[in-house]
């Protein structure tokens, strides 16, 4: 999970934790008013009317998705739980309120630390974020209810309580007030930044306006404000009044949410589409239809299975064309009973899936039929001159041999004079063998073949015009497959031509294995002048990869093959 | 002395015959594969082995192979590989295999018969024979440090016939010089490239020849 997913979590569930705790310590005893007495019922509604009122400007921030906002949406559920704690008493209820208001606040501070980490550059939210973390943590550690007269009769014992110092809570009391009117003001100016309309945003600031009243109110007199006093009604009557209008405002940010979920699910769904063969699965699971199988039609007229592989149409199996232009180009199998569901399921979306699929096996199976003839091309030449070897083995040499052989005898039974010019035949015929040994040698060295590539290049350095290094790690090196072989072979003797015609001083070459892996680093040290075309293919029909740095202190190849 | 010749190209088998009767060796038996030669070997019983290096069935290296085993075989049976390979790879190979008593010649030998019959000559006195065309080219290659360069015209000559698998009398008998000279000689050239000295004729060509090759 992203650090951003996460601070989004915290900020809901500070939202969630918060609205519980609310509702159940405000809701009940509004600001510590004993629930007896007439106007209980009135009172009643209008706190729930105020606390609706600021979870609403807190879902509106909330939603925004940005960190400050959140963490300010966060600060005023803090502001409001905090009232509801002032006037803890010993219902079970309100233990359970108590708790969950504790939550609130530990993920309200996890929240705060994120959004310091996260964006450094909020003066004012960091302020007044620690001015509530250091007011609500005084508050809780000095404030013993015993000491206070008003809460003494029905309040409950202060489990956090550290010492009971009562001027220090009624200084923390003042800051929390300081502090909750300081997030009313910040969710002020971020409702009034926000893109709702000039109605919407004044009542919305005026309903945070009110909440920020109330809560001042209630925290600089804990306890001591009553229903015969105007100013507990104020909090509540205001945004009672404006509830319908902050429903309104908040309207448009509730629908951005729901579009941006859906936008969110759209996209998870593409992106499994996106897998290869993703689209067959989600097919499978949408008809509930594990036959479901996807052939894809090529331009010849055959068909081609979702591995690129050509694929024979099953012909117990049902078929739903999918058409581009009026013409079939893929070919959906399913069960017969399957048609209905799947005709359902072949959304405009999930058709463009289901073409977009087809593109990519088309691709993959044209890319793996390139890669397999440049194979066949090379394996051909190859063949073409082991045959010519063979040949030339077989016969040319073998009677060049009995030529030999036969002047060798002739020789020793002619006399001195004739002795001299059988002499010169056999010299010549030596030079004619050696010069198809040479030929033959040119093509594929039979040791490359008979005794592997190190004992090749190792005899190739044997004749080299230029001193040729020849490093091998680890020196019991396996034999590599004999295409690689080749391949490598080859690069050895181009890297050996251009290093001749560069007028390099020699040619390095270093064979490594490593995890089955072969690769060959060839350099040589002089301006270039090699054409690396020829020694791509090579390395490429060997299924390998050649890296060339060209320089102006000489040309290195790095082939690897997996 | 008594051969026997394989090779699958029966012109230059017979070819080979008739030059060795005409030199008055004994050619026991011809074959044209390397498949019947244990029992060629022990209804003969000859001094030498003639093989080819590449017979069927998959015209590679067959005749190395069959060496190796009638070496293993036959300890007092010597074998003579004809290649057509220049490839120093394939005399090391063999020389690898089997030990002692084994010939590595370029086929082209069969044109000077004196090659060839000093070749068999030296087999049957223990000696090992490497053709000198492949000493030359292990010893005439570019190297990047020659530690080579060190070598005197006379110590290098010497190093040569060394790894063509002369002993060191017969190195003496070819230089005209007696054979503590050519003892001196060998291990001054051990030293300086810094192999151990040895006296085993075998031992000392598969050293030499593997650091003419290998040692850049």
């Amino acid at each position: 999970m992203s650090r951003s997913a996460l601070a989004r979590w915290a900020v809901d569930a500070t939202s969630v934790c918060a609205a519980v705790g609310v509702l159940l310590v405000v809701g009940p005893r509004p600001f510590g008013d004993p629930p007896v007495g007439p106007g209980t019922t009135a009172s009643l509604v209008l706190t729930w009317a105020t606390v609706a009122s600021a979870l609403i400007v807190v879902a509106i921030a909330t939603y925004a998705r940005r960190p400050p906002r959140a963490t300010g949406a966060g600060g005023v559920a803090l502001a409001l739980v905090i009232a509801g704690l002032a006037s803890v008493d010993t219902s079970p209820v309100i233990r359970v309120a108590a708790v969950a208001a504790g939550a609130a606040f530990v993920l309200a501070v996890a929240n705060f630390v994120g959004v310091v980490l996260e964006t450094r550059s909020h003066a004012a939210f960091v302020i007044v974020g620690a001015a509530s973390i250091v007011a609500v943590a005084a508050r809780v550690t000095v404030r013993d209810p015993f000491r206070d007269l008003w809460c003494a009769p029905y309040c409950r014992d202060n489990p956090l309580l550290v010492a009971a110092r009562p001027d220090w809570a009624v200084a923390a009391d003042r800051l929390l007030a300081a502090v909750a009117l300081g997030w009313c003001v910040l969710a002020v100016v971020q409702v009034a930044r926000s893109r709702l309309s000039v109605w919407s945003r004044s009542s919305a600031a005026l309903g945070v306006a009110a909440v920020a009243i109330g809560s001042l109110i209630a925290l600089t007199e804990p306890g001591r404000t009553t229903w015969s006093d105007p100013s507990a009604w104020v909090p509540g009557s205001v945004p009672a009044t404006l509830i319908p209008a902050l429903l309104l405002a908040a309207h448009p940010h509730l629908q951005a949410w729901r579009t941006r979920v859906q936008a969110r699910t759209l996209s998870a769904a593409l992106a499994d589409a996106l897998q290869p063969d993703g689209v067959a699965e989600r097919l499978q699971r949408a008809v509930n239809d594990p036959s479901i199988r996807l052939l894809f039609l090529t331009a010849s007229g055959t068909y081609l299975g979702p591995d690129g592989e050509p694929a024979e149409r099953d012909s117990r199996q049902a078929a739903t064309t999918v058409d581009l232009d009026g013409e079939a180009i893929v070919l959906i199998e399913h069960r017969p009973r399957s048609h209905g569901q799947l005709a359902a399921a072949l959304t405009p979306a999930v058709t463009v899936a289901v073409e977009n699929e087809r593109l990519r096996v088309l691709a993959s199976a044209e890319l793996a039929e390139l890669r397999a003839s440049r194979r066949r091309i090379v394996e051909r030449a190859d063949a073409a001159r082991r045959r010519l070897e063979r040949d030339l083995h077989d016969g040319a040499q073998q009677r060049l041999l009995l030529l030999g052989m036969d002047l060798a005898r002739a020789a020793e039974s002619a006399d001195d004079d004739q002795r001299e010019r059988y002499r010169a035949a056999i010299h010549h015929t030596r030079d004619a063998l050696a010069e198809l040994r040479d030929l033959v040698h040119d093509q594929i060295p039979p040791v490359l073949d008979e005794l592997g590539l190190v004992e090749a290049i190792r005899s190739f350095a044997e004749t080299s015009p230029i001193p040729l290094l020849v490093d091998v790690e680890p020196s019991s090196l396996h034999r590599p497959p004999a295409a690689v072989e080749r391949a490598i072979y080859r690069l050895a003797r181009s890297m050996m031509d251009d290093g001749k015609s560069a007028g390099a001083s020699k040619v390095w070459i270093r064979l490594t294995e490593k995890d089955g892996q072969f690769t060959a680093i060839l350099k040589h040290d002089a301006a270039h002048t090699i054409d690396p075309t020829d020694d791509e293919d090579r390395v490429g029909a060997a299924g390998g990869r050649l890296l060339i740095t060209i320089g102006p202190d000489g040309v290195e190849y790095v082939a690897s093959f997996p | 002395m008594k051969v026997i010749v394989i090779d699958d190209m029966v012109l230059v088998r017979e070819g080979i015959v008739r030059i060795l009767r005409d030199h008055g060796i004994d050619v026991a038996a011809a074959a044209g594969s390397a498949e019947p030669v244990h029992e060629l070997v022990a209804e003969h019983d000859p001094d030498v082995v003639i093989l080819d290096i590449r017979m069927p069935p998959t015209f590679t290296d067959e005749g190395l192979r069959a060496a190796a085993e009638v070496r293993a075989r036959r300890p007092h049976t010597a074998v003579l590989v004809l290649s057509q390979y220049l490839d120093a790879a394939y005399a090391l190979q063999l020389l690898r295999e089997a030990p002692e008593r084994v010939g590595y010649l370029l086929k082209d030998r069969i044109m000077e018969l004196s090659t060839l019959t000093d070749a068999l000559r030296r087999l049957g006195e223990g000696e090992t024979v490497i053709d000198p065309t492949i000493v030359t080219r292990v010893l005439g290659r570019r190297r990047e440090s020659d530690s080579l360069a060190r070598l005197t015209t006379r110590e290098l000559e010497v190093l040569g016939l060394v790894a063509e698998g002369l002993s060191n009398r017969a190195i003496a008998t070819r230089l005209g010089v007696n054979e503590r000279t050519v003892e001196s000689h060998t291990t001054q050239v051990f030293q300086k490239i810094g192999l151990e000295p040895s006296t085993d004729i075998h031992r000392r060509v598969l050293a030499v020849l593997t650091y003419l090759r290998v040692n850049n």
